[in-house]
């Protein structure tokens, strides 16, 4: 479904992505680990199209996602960075400005995300009242509205308390599970997406490191945490079992 | 297409929520109130001939494009897109399915429909002012209010693709409006000091679409309108170029 092919984005400063290698196929889980900085969201931004590639393509079932966005964001949901929904409007508000842009959204699949995420209680009153979390919430509420296939997912868990985290992984685990959807997800939080994930890609220093089946790496290691310290060569930390 | 359309829309009710749409059309209303005001009590004083043949609609629009509506357009202009880069918001365009080109063509057409909503203001008051006091126009008088606002319309487009462009490349909205209003005021001085610059200047509209209200010179107006249409191809073109290389 997705291909990516040697994308590669540089910046002046020396930060960014080079060379992404990844093939996400229906159903899967693909977790883009690194630091802070390696590297992830640059690789999300460029497959999105929100910045330009330097070389490389990513393909969304054969089709170029930044030269034919028309043809394939229909599919394809994404909360790249930090959210940014308009403040001025309201949560349902929101949801409405975009829904004309995609086929068949009814008021009631409306209701549907804003339940799903949790907003339903707060979808008459403006953004601009909205927690940092709830701001996350109503943008994966827009990601998800016309049910994409390949939903694209950076830090998603940023901003939010315990709760929140549990209720979102809870929430991804609904997606995958019950309706199928691809999954590309960046995060430092191993643990909140481990359970779910299904391949793993790790990025270091912007280059790309190594991707594995989660199954491979857990014949290996006892935990993703494990296998991701030992990829990037990093010494000591705490090895959850 | 429709998918398009629906776009030019969302663009439009985002304008007037954001309610910086809703403060322009209010005092375009109450300048095209104002105005009606000050010929009905102009009339009151002396009944003279050229008040009662004046187009009240025309001549608000005219003096209005002098200087006032101007700037309203580089307001909504130079905060058209450049706004949704400075606050993150442009990633929400970049998520939907439609091409860059649709996207930034589908921000201009919206912005033009907020021009056209703003003449709508002027034009309402003082076409109902016009019609009590002086009763039905005569059809050449609705025709001179017809080319008169669709030159407005057009000299808006022009300043709204000024002023967007210029913000676009100063990356900033207030460095759009401040460089665009200067460079705007700075037009008049400059036909003056420099010979021979005035007709290749934007910023004199009526030169293109009085001659038609006056005498139906159609000659006249070519080659002024064709200036006109030609800054606001260069202006887009080079908005476009910009647009299309930004990143988010």
């Amino acid at each position: 479904m997705l291909e990516i092919r040697n994308l590669t984005k540089q910046y002046r400063g020396g930060y960014g992505i080079q060379g992404l290698n990844l093939t996400v196929n229906a159903g899967e889980v693909v977790a883009l680990l690194g630091a802070n900085g390696a590297g992830k969201t640059t690789a999300l931004r460029a497959l999105m199209g929100y910045a330009m590639a330097d070389t490389g393509e990513a393909l969304w079932k054969g089709i170029n996602i930044s030269e034919s966005p028309e043809k394939v964001k229909g599919r394809i949901g994404a909360m790249i960075g930090e959210p940014a929904p308009y403040l001025y409007l309201t949560g349902l508000g929101y949801l409405k400005m975009h829904s004309s842009q995609y086929d068949n959204i009814t008021p009631e699949r409306m209701d549907e995300v804003l339940t799903l995420v949790g907003l339903k209680a707060h979808q008459n009153k403006k953004i601009n009242s909205y927690s940092t979390g709830m701001k996350q919430r109503v943008c994966l509420a827009k990601a998800l509205l016309h049910q994409p296939e390949l939903l694209i997912l950076d830090e998603p868990f940023s901003g939010m308390d315990i709760e929140g985290r549990a209720e979102m992984a809870q929430l991804l685990h609904q997606l995958v599970k019950n309706q199928g959807m691809s999954l590309v997800i960046s995060s430092h939080l191993i643990h909140d997406i481990e359970a779910l994930t299904t391949q793993v890609c790790i990025v270091k220093d912007g280059k790309w490191l190594v991707s594995e089946q989660t199954s491979t790496i857990k014949e290996n290691y006892p935990t993703l945490e494990a296998y991701y310290l030992d990829q990037v060569g990093a010494k000591g930390g705490i090895v959850h079992e | 297409m429709s998918d398009w359309l629906g776009y030019i829309q969302d663009e439009l009710q985002k304008q007037f929520a954001k309610r910086q749409l809703k403060l322009l059309m209010g005092l375009a209303l109450l300048i095209g109130i104002g105005s009606s005001w000050i010929k009905y009590n102009l009339l009151q004083q002396s009944n003279s001939a050229f008040l009662e043949a004046s187009i009240l609609p025309l001549t608000t629009l005219q003096l209005l494009s002098g200087f006032i509506l101007p700037l309203f357009i580089f307001a909504l202009g130079s905060e058209l897109i450049i706004s949704e880069f400075g606050d993150g918001t442009i990633k929400n365009l970049f998520s939907l399915p439609l091409s860059r080109a649709q996207l930034f063509f589908g921000k201009l057409a919206a912005g033009m429909c907020s021009i056209a909503l703003i003449l709508v203001c002027v034009l309402v008051p003082t076409i109902i002012a016009d019609l009590l006091m002086q009763g039905l126009p005569s059809l050449s008088q609705v025709g001179s209010l017809a080319i008169g606002t669709i030159g407005i319309f057009l000299f808006g487009g022009m300043i709204l693709t000024l002023a967007n462009t210029i913000a676009i490349w100063t990356k900033s909205a207030g460095s759009g409006m401040l460089i665009g209003v200067v460079a705007w005021i700075g037009m008049g001085p400059a036909a003056m000091f420099i010979q021979g610059i005035q007709r290749y200047l934007p910023n004199q509209l009526d030169h293109w679409y009085m001659p038609l209200i006056q005498g139906g010179d159609l000659l006249r107006v070519i080659s002024p309108l064709c200036f006109m249409i030609s800054y606001t191809v260069i202006f887009t073109v080079l908005g476009f170029y910009k647009f299309n290389m930004k990143e988010v």
